[in-house]
């Protein structure tokens, strides 16, 4: 395909109507990702109608710049409140958080911002130039390598996180344990339904990480003593984007290699941002030279989750332009609307329809600019909510956090699933029992079954047939290896204690 | 001062977009579009401000691009009331129809599907049929699935195929998602002598991505979903799975069915329903049907769509003929070996 | 026995994981095959609840092994902890029955005068209260069902 199709695609985009309807996006998009329960999911299937009526490149630039204003918005709540935004931003609240607690809230709102829009400009510019081969090799990769990789996933985060081991594994099992209730994929069967007709759906994403962290945050407030002397932390004076020069030449490997997680992830079909932002925090941590300092507030943690997070969108869109497989639950809806306007992505599509599909990239090149520009103007605005005191703050969050807790399903089960599991993550804090392997293990629950039984149907039955793949077998084994360390470590920590 | 310009902006934006959406959930125009006169009886019906329409099957497939059409056409037919599809899916559609079954009947959901709701309960993932819902229409037909097989296995016809698998017997594998349409299909294969080997692939995506990725040899998809890859020579089409014939010849395809290549036991009719709970208000039924069928059979972008992206032609049914086709695909369901394990 | 209060709830704690896997795995073994190609759906339930109580296994005795601070006090607020979580069962039982924006409204003030302290318990503060507690049910209903078309539970106020 020849570059002028190419440049003249890349310029349909920039145009007044056209980068309208991304700014428009990109506010929607941040409104529906900043409020905890509500998702860039959702955005762009309620948004999908009044695109119909637009023509498709409009309609589908709309779409992206939904998706990119919702993925990068988690971080303005997760960041002020502790709460993520989006289960993309839950590993933004580990260091965030901290942040906003010590005065720097204007500091990291900015790295975060700055580090999503680099991550969605890494992740544009592997969509563009490399897009076709690395779909064909994230194709390769069959149940035996994604059982692998998200047993790697859970195991790391497992030994990682949290004081000792056993807690993190143990939140990892509860994970998927409580992804397994409800009636199964496989075979059709209820489990752990206890006779009851609503526990059929078992539990939902959003409402289970509503109650582990917005919901057990109300009960902490209860359970407080709060000292009404102690004053409102004051924002301190944040310069340029937050980060210095010096900082960004520090951090450029953690940010290179949060990327391309993010890439990576995003790339594989089901499995997506919710996944690398926890995955890169937790490689970052184990990568880093001061790991002790993750959790207190450094913008380490931040940087590998926000530029992840991002990366993965680009890496979603990669196989659905190229292969018309999607890569995740918004470029299903992607794909779905780009078929209503009469395209039908496949690997012609870029033959076919060439300029449309480089005028999709330009949206989203001018939806990244735009989200940067958007957000930064809005820090001050942000962190005005810092001001407002947590007796008033909380209980109004909780009000919002109702709306896509019932919003996704409209069960009232699912809002009793919210409170249900908020009652646990008030004692998951309390017991410092850490709530990321928990989260990990039920996004990625469903997904380790279905491909260990499919794995397994593949190779008769044999588990050791799982290790004729060689990225299967490494991933495995660096699994079983992590959490033998690990417990090697804390066991030779302990044993030092005692004399 | 840009700082100003910035935020009165975002103003203007965030109500012009309010606004937008405002107008998009209030279908206040009447379907001026194409010359369709509304619906009579949808004025004396107490529809709710919301439809959920459940579809069961992810988003982007053929079922959801069905479905999301008509949404978008019945809002704009029927005014006043808002139609949103929601995908539920999971266990061959069972999770979602399972949902509407046991929905409100007020008329806020409903369930659009396809035979594979039969398929279901052929193969015990789920205990029951139509009679638990209160049936509205089969709102279109598919053409059918094709099978398609990677090229580089150089087979290129159905009767090569069949000498391969009987020469390699279970060596082949195909995707299939257990207790759905492409597993019925799969069933009746082996029934008909093709020695494969089938593995549960889950949905369409998922299989899609298998062949491609080269970890199963054969699947069934629609047309529309693999065209682009039969256009490149990368999948060789064997056969339709539906009742007739695939033919479109400005795009020089050309595949036959199962049928019409003498293996008469492998086929299944594909059409696709609308049903709603049990005990919905029959007016409310009645009215919906008549604004699906007036959408089907007189809406001329409505047919142009379907054609162009899955060659669909307009197909209509009402509540009682409905019922009577699927009740023929019934008979034939239970004649094949749907449940216990497949061993290669 | 001397045990500070903070390791005997950790004791406590560790024993009702440990309970719940056990109630969880009985549960598993009557889990059936179901129709399958392969595994059926009874081998993740019973491969992970079994997990699950080695784990928690090792949670407890590590916890055996800590040290102990010995305080006794508990570092907890409970009427308002209880209080909290009343209010927050009320408000979702009510959510069916009133509507969302009746039953936020109703919870929204009574969070909120609960969770103030004493200091700000001001009447310019209970105003703000009331205001905030009314406005922002409706303002959240009207922005998320009217402009974008979702569903928040109705009920017999406002519908």
């Amino acid at each position: 395909m020849s570059s002028s199709v190419a440049i003249a695609g890349l310029l349909s985009s920039i145009n007044p109507f056209t980068i309208l309807l991304c700014a428009l996006g990109v506010i929607i998009g941040i409104i529906f990702g900043s409020i905890p329960g509500l998702t860039s999911t959702m955005a762009v299937a309620l948004c999908l109608p009044i695109t119909y009526g637009m023509g498709a490149l409009n309609g589908i630039a709309m779409l992206i710049a939904l998706y990119v204003g919702g993925t990068s918005g988690g971080l303005i709540s997760a960041i002020l409140l502790k709460i993520p935004g989006t289960p993309s931003s839950v590993a933004t609240t580990f260091d965030g958080a901290p942040m906003a607690e010590h005065g720097q809230a204007g500091k990291a709102l900015g790295v975060g911002i700055l580090y999503s829009f680099l991550g969605t400009v890494i992740s544009i510019v592997a969509l563009i130039f490399i897009a076709p081969q690395l779909a064909r090799v994230a194709l390769k990769f069959g149940p035996q390598e994604y059982f692998a990789i998200c047993l790697f996933a859970l195991t790391m985060i497992g030994s990682m996180a949290g004081d000792n081991i056993w807690k993190g594994l143990f939140a990892g099992i509860m994970g998927i344990t409580f992804s397994l209730f409800g009636i199964s994929d496989v075979g059709g069967i209820a489990r752990f339904t206890f006779g009851s007709a609503s526990m059929e759906n078992g539990f939902s994403q959003l409402p289970l990480m509503i109650g582990l962290f917005a919901v057990s945050e109300v009960i902490m407030i209860g359970a407080e003593t709060i000292d009404p002397s102690k004053p409102i932390i004051k924002d301190a004076e944040m310069h340029g984007f937050g980060v210095s020069m010096a900082e960004f030449k520090d951090q450029f490997v953690n940010f290179i290699r949060s990327a391309l997680i993010g890439i990576g992830i995003g790339i594989l079909p089901g499995i997506g941002g919710a996944t690398s932002n926890i995955l890169a925090y937790t490689v970052a941590r184990q990568q880093s030279k001061h790991p002790e300092k993750f959790g207190t507030g450094i913008i380490d943690g931040l940087i590998a989750s926000e530029t992840s997070n991002n990366a993965a969108i680009g890496g979603a869109l990669i196989p659905m332009l190229t292969l018309g497989i999607p890569g995740d639950t918004v470029t299903a809806i992607l794909l779905g609307g780009l078929t209503l306007h009469g395209i039908t992505p496949g690997p012609m599509l870029f033959q076919n329809s060439g300029e449309l599909v480089y005028g999709v990239f330009g949206a989203f090149i001018v939806s990244t600019i735009l989200m940067l520009i958007i957000e930064y103007s809005g820090i001050k605005v942000f962190t005005k909510v810092l001001a407002v005191p947590k007796y008033i703050l909380l209980p109004v969050v909780l009000v919002l956090c109702i709306v896509g807790t019932y919003g996704t399903n409209h069960l009232i089960f699912d809002v009793w699933t919210a409170i249900g599991f908020g009652i646990l993550g008030y004692f998951m804090s309390t017991h410092h029992i850490p709530k990321a392997p928990m989260i990990l293990g039920f996004v990625l629950g469903g997904i380790v079954e279905t491909n260990l039984v499919r794995g397994l149907m593949y190779c008769d039955g044999n588990f050791l047939g799982f290790f004729k793949s060689p990225i299967a077998a490494v991933f495995i084994l660096v699994s079983v290896v992590v959490v033998i360390m690990t417990a090697w470590k804390e066991f030779k920590k302990s044993s030092k204690a005692k004399v | 001062m840009f700082k100003k310009v910035v935020s009165l902006i975002m103003v203007a934006a965030i109500t012009a977009s309010l606004a937008a959406c405002g107008n998009a959930t209030k279908s206040t125009e009447s379907a001026g579009s194409n010359g369709i006169e509304q619906a009579g009886a949808s004025t004396d019906v107490k529809w709710p401000k919301n439809v959920e329409i459940v579809v069961p099957a992810g988003a982007g497939g053929d079922t959801d691009f069905n479905a999301r059409l008509f949404a978008d056409k019945l809002g704009k037919k029927i005014s006043g009331v808002n139609f949103v599809v929601s995908n539920v899916n999971g266990n061959g559609g069972a999770t979602g129809t399972r949902q509407v079954k046991n929905a409100k009947n007020d008329g806020s959901s409903v369930v659009f599907y396809h035979t594979a709701l039969l398929v279901n309960k052929a193969s015990k993932a789920t205990d029951y049929g139509f009679e638990s819902f209160e049936f509205a229409c089969i709102a279109a037909q598919n053409v059918g699935n094709v099978l398609t097989i990677r090229s580089n296995l150089d087979i290129k016809s159905l009767d090569e195929l069949k000498k391969y698998t009987e020469e390699h017997p279970g060596e082949l594998k195909m995707a299939a998602q257990t207790g759905a349409t492409s597993y019925a299909v799969a069933m009746q294969m082996k029934n008909a002598g093709f020695n494969i080997n089938v593995v549960d692939a889950g949905s369409a995506a998922d299989r899609l991505a298998a062949i491609v990725g080269g970890h199963v040899d054969l699947i069934l998809s629609a047309y529309g979903s693999v065209k682009d890859y039969i256009q490149q020579g990368e999948l060789i089409p064997l056969a339709m799975d539906g009742e007739n014939d695939l033919v479109v010849d400005d795009q020089q395809i050309d595949v036959k069915a199962f049928k019409n290549q003498g293996f008469e036991n492998v086929t299944l009719p594909f059409y696709y329903f609308f049903a709603f709970p049990k005990g919905t208000d029959t007016n409310l039924v009645n009215a919906f049907d008549e604004a699906v069928s007036d959408i089907v059979n007189n809406d001329t972008e409505y047919q142009q769509k379907i054609y162009d992206s899955y060659y669909q032609k307009p197909f209509f049914q009402n509540a009682e003929d409905g019922l009577k086709t699927y009740s023929e695909i019934d008979e034939m369901l239970s004649k094949i070996d749907l449940t216990g394990k497949v061993s290669g | 026995m001397d045990m500070g209060i903070k390791k005997r709830t950790e004791l406590i704690f560790d024993v009702v994981c440990l309970l719940a896997g056990v109630v969880l795995f009985v549960n598993a073994l009557s889990i059936d095959t179901g129709t399958t190609m392969g595994q059926g759906a009874d081998f993740m339930p019973k491969l992970c609840t079994l997990l699950w109580i080695v784990v928690s296994v090792g949670q407890l005795l590590h916890t055996l092994k800590t040290e102990d601070d010995h305080e006794k006090k508990l570092d907890i607020n409970l009427r308002s902890f209880f209080s909290t979580i009343v209010l927050l069962l009320a408000y979702i039982l009510l959510l069916p029955i009133l509507g969302f924006i009746a039953s936020s409204m109703v919870y929204l003030i009574a969070q909120m005068l609960l969770f103030v302290p004493t200091v700000y318990r001001t009447r310019k503060n209970i105003i703000l209260f009331i205001v905030l507690a009314l406005i922002v049910p409706i303002a959240t209903y009207f922005l998320f069902v009217n402009a974008f078309g979702l569903l928040l539970p109705s009920g017999i106020i406002f519908g």
